[in-house]
């Protein structure tokens, strides 16, 4: 028992070392889930480019063609446009095929994106969680001290001879903002109980769908790019 | 090995097949950089084996660097008027570029080109100043060079010099307000091919080069993407990691062959359309030469019919003058009928040089694009393989 006012015992601590070591993976998690949601957005720009280009090639390549033929001065500018309009339309057909390319790649990498917002909620769970806790440390503090005050209030007043009325009276008080505290009390435990079971079935399903996604995504990503196998350029 | 391949395909060597027949090869190798800072640059070996009388040797070494090659380029532009030179890789004097791998083997290939397209022309072949090159010791060469600085036209300033050349001194001579410029329907056609053609070609060489960018930075972000999705997968653990890891290696794989397309397309595809350029622009220096050379070939002719006429009237009115006179006016009869041949011969000898400079670039760009295509048809078939390898790794994991 402590003897300075407002002295309390130790805090709760979060005793629960299952959620504690959830909790940390969680955070390692979406540590390397930003790093990655940045990764494609860098990956979808550069597929984005790549298609532009290729299209802007083929159209240098169309309007070479068109010159070549238009202005022929010589028999082998008729063969260079052969050549060249091959390489155009391969082009063009190529730039088209990326950016359908990505438009699929877009869809499946935005399960990362996605994820990234159902960490916000998980962080706002995690802090109701932890402001239920602190109510309940903080009430359990409170009646600590109460009971404190009333032994010290006793104490005092058995010296007294016949006992001390001022002191009975504020002991009584006491004794019923006890009573009241413990009811406090007992409801903002049942409320933290509530929600840690919250927690657990929501980290529980969590992980379920994480899994569900991700694979959904990674099977969507690599399947949208076999592709390319329709874009290749026949060899001249 | 991609260099030799490409050395042996797109330059034309004589070939020495046959014993006793006559061979020129030229290799221009072994890029090292010499001294420090901005006085930094390159020299090259050449190497020259022939069995060709003019030399002097049946080989020969040399180290030349870019300065040599230009006094090169430069001498036979001023002798061979006409002849469409070989063109040269450009200066490219930004510091920061200046040594990366890829410009140094680049610019050597370049010069390795320009050195066997001399020795595969019929005329340029035997040029005096080609056999100096190939063959005087370095403290000659030296000699030579600072004896030629700075003389010689750049086809860079084409236009301003078009621009010069027409405010020059005939005018004066002639009284005549505007020069006068060869105009034929077929060189009109001829001229306006060859702007035009440069302005197509200069931009499909821009997107070339902007599409051997995007190689690399698609490879760079699959590579960084690869990597963050192992990092993903290792926080998830079991079979699902597995998976993640899979997904992870194909892109970082995938990452090193577009960085190998990147190079190909650099080399086989952005460099000899650039060289495409190059030629097209040398067209151009000579399409100024022949300019030249009519306006001389014009004035001067003017200027003898305006004489002679004077000289008619001379003879009755002013006799003693007569005599001077007429010494006078048969020089510069001499010099129109120079000028005229001068004029001439550019005229026929462009006429040859359009066949070859067609028919050269034609296998040039075929074989480019031929490259392209090949190129590209194999990186989309190695993406579609490495992707659809794991496919069945992930249908695995999802019925688990």
């Amino acid at each position: 028992m402590v003897t300075d006012w407002g002295g309390v015992r130790p805090p709760l601590v979060e005793e629960d070392k299952e959620f504690l070591e959830k909790k940390q993976k969680m955070q390692d998690w979406e540590q390397q889930l930003s790093s990655a949601s940045q990764q494609a957005e860098a990956l979808v720009k550069a597929q984005q480019d790549m298609g532009d280009t290729m299209g802007a090639l083929g159209l240098a390549f169309v309007k070479l063609t068109k010159f070549e033929t238009e202005e022929a001065l010589y028999e082998s500018q008729r063969i260079r446009a052969v050549d060249s309009k091959r390489v155009a339309t391969a082009a063009v057909k190529a730039s088209r095929t990326c950016r359908d390319l990505n438009t699929q790649t877009v869809k499946y990498l935005d399960t990362l994106h996605e994820h990234l917002g159902i960490m916000l909620s998980v962080h706002t769970a995690f802090s109701d969680r932890a402001s239920a806790l602190l109510t309940v440390q903080t009430l359990m503090s409170d009646l600590a001290s109460l009971q404190s005050r009333i032994e010290k209030l006793e104490a005092a007043s058995s010296k007294v001879f016949g006992g001390d009325r001022t002191r009975l009276r504020k002991v009584h008080e006491l004794r019923e903002t006890i009573r009241a505290t413990e009811d406090a009390k007992c409801c903002a435990l049942r409320e933290y109980e509530r929600i840690k079971e919250n927690n657990k079935i929501e980290l529980s399903r969590l992980d379920r769908e994480r899994r569900e996604d991700f694979l959904e995504m990674l099977k969507g990503y690599v399947t949208s790019q076999t592709p390319w196998i329709v874009a290749s350029f026949s060899v001249c | 090995a991609l260099s030799q391949e490409r050395s042996q395909s797109q330059s034309p060597r004589s070939p020495g097949a046959a014993a006793g027949a006559p061979f020129l090869s030229i290799c221009v190798t072994d890029p090292v950089k010499m001294g420090t800072g901005v006085q930094s640059y390159i020299s090259y070996r050449v190497i020259t084996k022939t069995n060709l009388p003019e030399f002097e040797g049946a080989e020969k070494i040399v180290i030349r660097r870019y300065s040599d090659f230009e006094w090169l380029h430069d001498r036979l532009a001023e002798k061979y008027k006409g002849i469409f030179i070989p063109p040269l890789p450009e200066k490219n004097a930004v510091e920061k570029f200046r040594f990366s791998k890829e410009f140094i083997e680049l610019r050597r290939q370049a010069l390795d080109l320009f050195i066997n397209r001399l020795a595969s022309h019929p005329e340029l072949k035997q040029s005096e100043d080609l056999r100096t090159f190939l063959q005087a010791d370095e403290e000659k060469m030296d000699r030579a060079r600072s004896y030629e600085t700075g003389i010689f036209k750049k086809p860079g300033d084409f236009i301003q010099m078009f621009k010069d050349v027409q405010s020059k001194v005939s005018d004066v001579v002639l009284g005549k307000e505007k020069p006068v410029e060869e105009s034929t329907p077929e060189y009109e056609k001829l001229k306006h091919y060859i702007f035009e053609l440069e302005n197509h070609l200069a931009e499909a060489q821009k997107q070339a080069f902007r599409l051997v960018k995007r190689h690399r930075e698609l490879g760079q972000s699959l590579a960084d993407f690869g990597k963050a999705i192992k990092l993903l997968g290792a926080c998830e653990g079991d079979s699902l990691e597995k998976v993640f890891s899979e997904v992870g290696s194909k892109s970082e794989m995938l990452s090193i062959k577009l960085q190998r397309e990147a190079d190909n397309l650099l080399f086989n595809f952005e460099e000899p359309l650039k060289d495409y350029v190059r030629a097209v622009q040398s067209i151009k220096a000579t399409m100024l030469d022949r300019a030249n050379a009519f306006r001389q070939h014009f004035d001067l002719d003017q200027e003898r019919k305006y004489k002679e006429l004077n000289l008619e009237k001379m003879k009755f009115m002013n006799p003693e003058k007569f005599s001077e006179s007429e010494t006078e006016f048969s020089e510069l009869k001499a010099a129109s009928e120079e000028a005229t041949k001068r004029y001439e011969h550019i005229v026929s000898v462009m006429n040859d040089e359009l066949a070859r400079f067609q028919e050269q670039k034609t296998a040039d760009i075929g074989l480019a694009f031929h490259e392209f295509a090949k190129g590209q048809a194999k990186l989309a078939k190695d993406i579609a393989d490495a992707w659809r390898s794991i496919l069945p790794k992930l249908e695995a994991c999802s019925s688990s």
